[in-house]
């Protein structure tokens, strides 16, 4: 069940645990992931010290392919590209730069791209959304651990997040418990 | 006795206002122009309030009491990374600001978490250089209570400390105020907005402690005498492009010019009854930029008062 409001903070200081779950919900909503981080469960204890948290990420966009953001046709000047979708100009043109080289590569306006080929360009994924995604998600959750906090381990997938942070190097307990959250939650 | 007042209003003929205090024997202790609006932060003779109340309303500007004028207050918070800034550690600078204080926001080297949490032997010295310091810190209680004191057990100044828990004291701290902690929004509600309050009101009780302490061993000269004798026989003070050239503390000043060069003519600044400012103050660098710090002797250590 996605519940986007919901943040179970576990502690044993239970005035820090309810200004933590304040502070994790302004943070992910401030931050846009709200709706992408759900079911999130944390355990802080400031005396071990350690911060743990379990989120599920909900599925994000399909991947961006060149051909989801241009048409191509072969002219006498070489590869044509027609433009479809401004957004991810700039990715579709990092990529032509790392194949073909900036000199290939020619913008005559906003919606065409002339790349001196012949050939065609091979349908690659120009922008993936799951990695803006996660590196949002770790952003936000690096916001709400303690900043002194700053040996971190975390396990990232698809589905979801563990996250652990101390100011100690990470012991096996933590671990053991971070996965005990995640058997509770479900992977 | 001297009330700290603030003035706001139009820039067209805020100068009658400025004089008006003037005349009376009260001072200009900061003025910002933003645009076609001015404020300024005056102290005038609490007998002659309703003179100046008078010439406000007249010239459709209004007078608020501020009563952190004339001094300097360290905001200080673990860091200046995001987990503290800008909610909370500026909106509080803020707020005092707005009541008149001049606030300086410290972030420390080393003053997160609880394993390396100490100051450096500048941060202390220049912490020790305001009139009060105010500690920023976080939500969990044993770590307030427990070890973030080591921060500010050493300190001269008094402290005073916020944190999200509720608690009634704090070690080594003047006073606790809970109900900030870590924060992702601003204050909007009433509620916060009498924390801020409640801050102030702290804070100015602090002082007001601070200044029934000097007053006990009265000062050798009134600072505000003292700034002004600088900024007539000191120009150079006036050509100063920061907002306080000269940054009044309870028992001093900071003048926002470089030491090495104005150390003579500052300690050479006369006064009209023959003693000069060396016989009167401890002039010293400050750890912030090259600045000077003056720091008024009390009368029994010069002997005499002006």
């Amino acid at each position: 069940m996605i519940d986007s409001e919901k943040v179970a903070v576990e502690s044993p200081d239970k005035q820090g645990a309810r200004l933590i779950e304040e502070l994790t919900s302004d943070i992910l909503s401030d931050l846009d992931v709200a709706q992408s981080l759900y079911n999130i469960r944390i355990f802080i204890d400031p005396d071990e010290p350690v911060f743990i948290l379990y989120g599920k990420l909900a599925i994000s966009l399909p991947d961006i392919k060149i051909s989801d953001v241009a048409t191509m046709t072969h002219t006498d000047d070489g590869l044509k590209l027609d433009i479809k979708n401004e957004r991810y100009v700039n990715d579709l043109l990092d990529k032509l730069v790392a194949r073909y080289g900036k000199a290939n590569i020619l913008q005559l306006d906003r919606y065409t791209v002339l790349v001196a080929t012949d050939d065609d360009i091979p349908d690659e994924t120009i922008y993936e959304p799951t990695t803006e995604l996660k590196r949002k998600v770790i952003d936000s959750i690096r916001r709400v651990a303690p900043e002194g906090y700053r040996i971190i381990k975390h396990d990232i997938t698809d589905d979801y997040i563990l996250f652990i942070a101390s100011e100690e190097p990470i012991k096996q307990e933590w671990i053991n418990q971070g996965r005990r959250l995640l058997k509770e939650v479900g992977p | 006795m001297l009330e700290p007042l603030m003035y706001t209003g139009g820039v067209y003929r805020h100068d009658e206002l400025m004089e008006l205090v003037e005349d009376l024997g009260g001072h200009l202790l900061q003025k910002n122009v933003m645009q076609l609006e001015v404020v300024l932060l005056i102290l005038v003779p609490a007998d002659d309030i309703s003179a100046v109340e008078q010439k406000a309303a007249e010239l459709l500007g209004t007078i608020t009491r501020a009563p952190l004028i004339g001094t300097e207050i360290a905001v200080v918070a673990p860091s200046l990374a995001y987990h503290h800034m800008p909610h909370p550690t500026c909106d509080v600078a803020e707020y005092l600001r707005r009541n008149g204080a001049k606030t300086n926001i410290i972030g420390l080297a080393r003053g997160v978490g609880r394993r390396a949490a100490q100051l450096t032997k500048s941060e202390r010295g220049l912490i020790n250089e305001h009139d009060l310091a105010l500690f920023i810190l976080g939500d969990f209680l044993s770590c307030i209570t427990d070890v973030k004191y080591q921060l500010y057990e050493d300190l001269d100044v008094p402290i005073i400390v916020t944190g999200g828990p509720e608690c009634d004291a704090v070690p080594y701290a003047y006073a606790y105020i809970g109900g900030i902690g870590r924060r992702a929004k601003g204050f909007h509600r009433d509620s916060e907005f009498a924390i801020l309050d409640s801050i102030v009101g702290m804070i100015s009780k602090a002082l007001d402690e601070r200044r029934e302490e000097l007053e006990k061993d009265p000062l050798s000269v009134s600072p505000f005498r003292l700034m002004d004798e600088i900024t007539q026989q000191i120009p150079e003070v006036g050509e100063s492009l920061s907002p306080t050239p000269i940054t009044m503390h309870l028992d001093g000043m900071r003048i926002k010019l470089p030491y090495d060069e104005y150390y003579e003519k500052i300690r050479n600044v006369k006064f009209i009854e023959g003693p000069t400012l060396s016989d009167v103050a401890e002039v010293r660098p400050s750890f912030m930029r090259e600045y000077l710090i003056l720091k008024i002797k009390t009368k029994s250590v010069a002997g005499f008062a002006l």
